[in-house]
C-alpha cells in the first residue's frame, strides 16, 4: 500500500482584484496532479516557483483543505481525517522560520515534544538523540537567536522528529545552506529514509535531487509533467550533450550544426577567451566526428560529451517556460 | 485529555519565558501598574481608604490586567505568524485551540502579577489599609473575574485572526473599556443610553463584585444577580470562542483566505 | 525659511505616510478623543460639583505630549533604522537647522490633537470659551507645544541608544503626565517630584491657559508662557546636543549602535 495517495488533486485559490470594483479572479494552483509515493521512499517534487510544489506540501501536511480530489497520507484524509494523521507526520519547511527564537533549543524540542504527546518517559532521551544527531548537544540550552542559519536550519530538522513520524515532509530544506551544511542536513535526510521513514521533498537544487530521491515528479503550472526515477528520465531523455569550447565563432557555425542528424538543439555562449557551443544530440559518437569537422576551421580547444543531467532533463521539460 | 493538560501547561509556561523577553510586555506588566497607581493615587489623594483600595488599586489592577490580556491576544497569532511557528502550531496534534488556551493563561498569570504590584502600591507605598468586609465573597469574585478574562482573550484572539479590521481597532479598545467598566469611577457617572453596552463586559461585573466584598454588601440581590450576569457573559466569550476556532480550523484550510496559515 | 518649511514638511509626509486613512482617524482623533473622555470623567467624579475646567485643559494639553513623545521619538529612531540618519549626518547642511526644520511641523500636527481634545471638552463637558481671550490661549497651545516638542527631542535622542525604545517611550510618556499636573493639583506632589515637575516644560502652559480661560491676570499668564517657552527651547537645544553627542560617541568609539 502506498503511504503517500494523491489522486486528481486540485487547489484553487480566491483573490479579489482592484480596489473600487472588486473582481474575484481564481489562481488554480493545482489543476491536476496524481502520484503515489512508497513506504521508505525518498520522493522529490521539482518544478519552478509557484508551480504548486508548496500547495501540495500544505495540503498533506494538514494546513490546507483540496479544492477537489484526494489526498490521503498513512490512508488518513489530509483534510477530515487530520486528528489520527498529524501524530504520525511531521514537516520541515526550509529556512530560519518556525522556532521560537527567544528560548533555547531544548525549550523549543521539548515544547513540540508536549504538543505531539510524547510521553514523558521518552521525552528526554529523544531530545537528547536528536541534538546529537543535528550536532547541537552543546548548544542546547543557548538561545536560537544566537544561532547561525545552518544551526537553527539543522534544529529544525529536530524539530521535525520530535514525534519520530512516519512520514516527513520537507520543503526547500536546504535552502541558503552553505555546501558542508547542505551536505551534513542530505547525510541526515539519507539515514532517516534508511530507517524507514517515507519522505517527500522539494528542492530547487537539481543534484541534491538526483542524489537523494528515488523518485522525482516535475510539475509545472500546477500539473504533473513528469515522474519517474532519476535515471529513467535521463534515459528517456534519449539524449547526449556534446560541449565544444571554440575561439572562433562564424554567423554560420550553429546554422550548420542543427541540419546535422540527430542533433536536437544547439546553444552557444560568449565568454571572455572564446565561445562554448552546447549540443544536444542522440547518439553522440557518431556525432562527434562529424562536428569536429564542420568546425575544423574554428579553432577547436575541447570537445566534452556527457550523459544527460537532471537538470537538463528540467529544463528541456519546464523549457524556458518559467512565466509562473 | 492528560495530553491536552501538558500542552496546556507547557504552552503557559513557553508563552511566560516568551512574553517577558519582550520589553513592552514588562512595561505593560510591571511598569505601567506602578506608574498608573502613582498617578491615580495623587488625582484620589483626598480620599478614604476604601475609595483608594476600591478605585485606585482595582482600577489599576483591572486596566493592568485588560491590558495584558488584549495586548498579548492582539498580538499572539500575528507574532506566531512573524515567526513562522503557526503553521507549526497549527498542524500538531494537539489542537490550535488548546495551545491557545495554554497561551492565554500563561499572560493571564502574568496580569495577576501586576494586579499584585498596583495592591502593593496603593499598600506599601502609600500606606492605604486594605480591609476586606468579606474576604471569602471577594476571592470568589476575582477568581470568576479572572477565568472570565482567559475566555474573553480567548474570544478576541479568535476573533482578530479571523478579522484584519479588527486588529486595527484593538489598538484604540483600551480606552472604552476603561471608561464602559467603570475602573476609576462608578458607571452611574454615564449617560443612560450608554450604560447597557458596560452589561456585555465582564470587568464591570468584576469591579462592581470587588467593590461591594470591600466595603460590606447591602443588598445579596444586587451581589448575586451580578454573579449570575459575570457567569452569563463569560458563557459568551466562550460561545465566541469555541465558535470563532472552529471557523479558523476549517474557513482557513478551505479558503487559505484568513491569514491564519 | 522655505527650505526650513519644506524640510518639516517631508519629515512629516514620512511619519504619517505610513499610516492609510483609517489608521490616521483612528490613531490622530479617536483614541486622543476616548483618552480625553476618560480622563475627564474621572476628575468629574473625583471633583463632584467643583469645576473642573482646569483639569479638562490640563487634560487637553496633554495631549499632546503622547503624540510629542512618539512623533519625534519615532522620527529619529526610524531615521536610524533606515540608515537616513547617515545620510543626514554625513550631509553638508547645518544640523541644528535641520533637526529644528524635522520637529517643527510636529508641533502643528500637537496642536491640532489638543483642539480635538478642546472640542471633546465643549461638547460633551459644558467647556465655555466664551469671552475668553482666543489668540492669547492659542498662543498658549503654541508655547506648550514647543515645550512636548523639547521632551520629545530629549527623550528621543536618548532613545537612540536604548535599544527597548517603545518601553521606554511609553514609561516616559506616563511620567511627564504624571508630573504634568494635568488631573491634579502639583501641589500634592511629595517635594523632590513637584521639583521636578518645575523642570518640565509644558506645565507652565497648562497653569497659564487655566488663568486665561478663568480670566484672570494675562500678564501674569504671559510670564509664564515665556518662561515655558524659553524652558522649550532649552530642551531642544539639550535634545540637540545629546544626538550630536551619541552621534560623535557612535563615530569615534564604534560601541554605541547610533547608526
Amino acid at each position: 500500500m502506498s503511504v503517500i495517495e494523491v489522486k486528481n488533486l486540485k487547489r484553487d485559490y480566491e483573490t479579489s482584484v482592484g480596489i473600487f470594483k472588486r473582481e474575484k479572479k481564481v489562481v488554480h494552483a493545482i489543476k491536476d496532479i496524481s502520484f503515489e509515493v512508497g513506504q521508505g521512499e525518498i520522493f522529490g517534487l521539482l518544478g519552478p516557483n509557484g508551480a504548486g510544489k508548496t500547495s501540495t506540501i500544505k495540503i498533506l501536511t494538514t494546513l490546507l483543505a483540496p479544492t477537489a480530489g484526494e489526498a490521503r497520507v498513512l490512508g488518513c484524509k489530509c483534510f477530515g481525517e487530520e486528528k489520527e494523521l498529524r501524530k504520525r507526520i511531521n514537516f520541515i519547511f526550509g529556512g530560519e522560520r518556525s522556532l521560537y527564537w527567544r528560548l533555547s533549543a531544548y525549550d523549543n524540542l521539548s515544547y513540540f515534544c508536549d504538543l505531539y504527546q510524547v510521553p514523558e518517559k521518552i521525552k528526554k532521551k529523544r531530545i537528547a538523540d536528536l541534538l546529537d544527531m543535528v550536532g547541537l548537544s552543546d548548544r542546547a540550552h543557548y538561545r536560537v537567536e544566537t544561532f547561525s542559519k545552518g544551526m537553527k536550519q539543522r534544529l529544525q530538522i529536530a524539530r521535525g522528529l520530535v514525534n519520530n513520524p512516519e512520514v516527513l515532509f520537507l520543503d526547500e530544506p536546504t535552502i541558503g545552506l552553505d555546501p558542508v551544511g547542505a551536505k551534513t542536513l542530505r547525510d541526515i535526510i539519507k539515514r532517516l529514509s534508511g530507517e524507514g521513514k517515507t519522505i517527500l521533498l522539494t528542492t530547487h537544487y537539481m543534484q541534491e535531487a538526483d542524489e537523494l530521491c528515488d523518485r522525482i515528479a516535475i510539475i509545472n503550472k500546477g500539473e504533473l509533467y513528469a515522474l519517474n526515477t532519476s535515471e529513467k528520465l535521463k534515459e528517456n531523455m534519449d539524449s547526449a550533450v556534446i560541449e565544444v569550447d571554440l575561439d572562433l565563432l562564424k554567423e554560420d557555425t550553429l546554422y550548420k550544426l542543427k541540419a546535422l542528424e540527430n542533433v536536437t538543439a544547439v546553444s552557444a555562449a560568449s565568454y571572455n577567451l572564446g565561445h562554448k557551443l552546447k549540443i544536444d544530440c542522440r547518439n553522440p559518437k557518431k556525432i562527434i566526428p562529424l562536428v569536429s569537422q564542420q568546425l575544423s576551421e574554428n579553432q577547436i580547444k575541447s570537445i566534452v560529451m556527457r550523459e544527460a543531467t537532471l537538470e537538463d532533463v528540467y529544463l528541456k521539460i519546464i523549457g524556458g517556460d518559467c512565466s509562473a | 485529555m492528560r495530553s491536552n493538560v501538558k500542552a496546556i501547561i507547557s504552552s503557559c509556561k513557553l508563552q511566560m519565558k516568551q512574553s517577558f523577553s519582550r520589553s513592552m510586555f514588562k512595561f505593560v506588566v510591571i511598569l505601567s501598574p506602578i506608574i498608573s497607581a502613582i498617578t491615580f493615587y495623587f488625582i484620589y489623594s483626598d480620599k478614604t481608604d476604601e475609595t483608594l483600595i476600591s478605585y485606585v488599586f482595582l482600577g489599576t489592577a483591572i486596566t493592568s490586567m485588560w491590558s495584558s490580556i488584549s495586548f498579548s491576544s492582539a498580538g499572539d497569532i500575528d507574532r506566531e505568524r512573524f515567526m513562522g511557528a503557526l503553521e507549526v502550531i497549527f498542524s500538531a496534534p494537539i489542537q490550535f485551540k488548546i495551545i491557545m488556551l495554554g497561551k492565554v493563561m500563561g499572560n493571564t498569570i502574568l496580569g495577576i502579577a501586576s494586579m499584585l504590584i498596583s495592591l502593593l502600591v496603593v499598600v506599601v507605598l502609600f500606606g492605604a489599609k486594605f480591609t476586606l468586609a468579606h474576604p471569602v465573597l471577594f476571592s470568589i469574585s476575582m477568581l470568576l473575574g479572572i477565568i472570565s478574562f482567559v475566555f474573553i482573550a480567548l474570544m478576541l484572539s479568535g476573533l482578530l485572526a479571523i478579522s484584519r479590521n479588527t486588529r486595527i481597532l484593538m489598538n484604540c479598545i483600551d480606552y472604552p473599556v476603561f471608561i464602559l467598566c467603570g475602573a476609576y469611577f462608578p458607571i452611574d457617572v454615564l449617560p443612560d443610553y450608554i450604560r447597557p453596552l458596560a452589561y456585555v463586559l465582564s470587568p464591570t461585573y468584576i469591579l462592581k463584585l470587588a467593590r461591594m466584598s470591600i466595603s460590606g454588601i447591602t443588598d445579596y440581590s444586587t451581589f448575586y444577580s451580578c454573579i449570575l450576569g459575570l457567569l452569563a457573559v463569560t458563557l459568551v466569550y466562550l460561545t465566541g470562542y469555541l465558535w470563532f476556532y472552529r471557523v479558523i480550523d476549517v474557513k482557513a484550510r478551505k479558503e487559505a483566505t484568513l491569514e491564519v496559515i | 525659511m522655505r527650505r526650513f518649511f519644506r524640510m518639516s514638511q517631508i519629515s512629516f509626509k514620512a511619519l504619517v505616510g505610513v499610516m492609510d486613512p483609517k489608521m490616521y482617524v483612528l490613531y490622530k482623533i479617536i483614541n486622543p478623543a476616548l483618552q480625553m473622555v476618560f480622563y475627564t470623567l474621572v476628575v468629574r467624579f473625583v471633583y463632584k460639583s467643583q469645576d473642573i475646567t482646569p483639569w479638562i485643559l490640563g487634560n487637553a494639553f496633554m495631549l499632546c505630549a503622547n503624540n510629542a513623545v512618539f512623533a519625534v521619538g519615532r522620527m529619529l529612531r526610524s531615521d536610524r533604522d533606515q540608515g537616513t540618519l547617515q545620510l543626514i549626518v554625513a550631509s553638508p547642511i547645518n544640523k541644528l537647522y535641520a533637526y529644528l526644520a524635522r520637529a517643527s511641523f510636529n508641533i502643528f500636527d500637537a496642536s491640532f490633537t489638543v483642539i480635538i481634545g478642546l472640542i471633546v471638552g465643549i461638547v460633551f463637558f459644558d467647556l465655555d470659551f466664551t469671552g475668553t481671550n482666543l489668540p492669547l490661549f492659542a498662543l498658549s497651545i503654541i508655547t506648550a507645544m514647543v515645550g512636548g516638542i523639547g521632551i520629545g527631542m530629549v527623550i528621543g535622542s536618548i532613545a537612540l541608544v536604548i535599544s527597548e525604545i517603545h518601553l521606554f517611550l511609553n514609561v516616559a510618556n506616563m511620567v511627564i503626565y504624571l508630573l504634568s499636573g494635568a488631573s491634579f493639583s502639583r501641589e500634592k506632589l511629595p517635594a523632590y517630584l513637584h521639583l521636578l515637575s518645575e523642570l518640565i516644560p509644558i506645565t507652565r502652559s497648562i497653569e497659564a491657559s487655566r488663568i486665561i480661560a478663568a480670566k484672570g491676570d494675562l500678564s501674569s499668564a504671559l510670564q509664564l508662557m515665556g518662561t515655558d517657552f524659553a524652558i522649550g527651547m532649552v530642551y531642544m537645544l539639550i535634545g540637540f546636543a545629546l544626538y550630536g553627542y551619541f552621534e560623535y560617541k557612535a563615530r569615534v568609539d564604534a560601541t554605541l549602535e547610533a547608526y
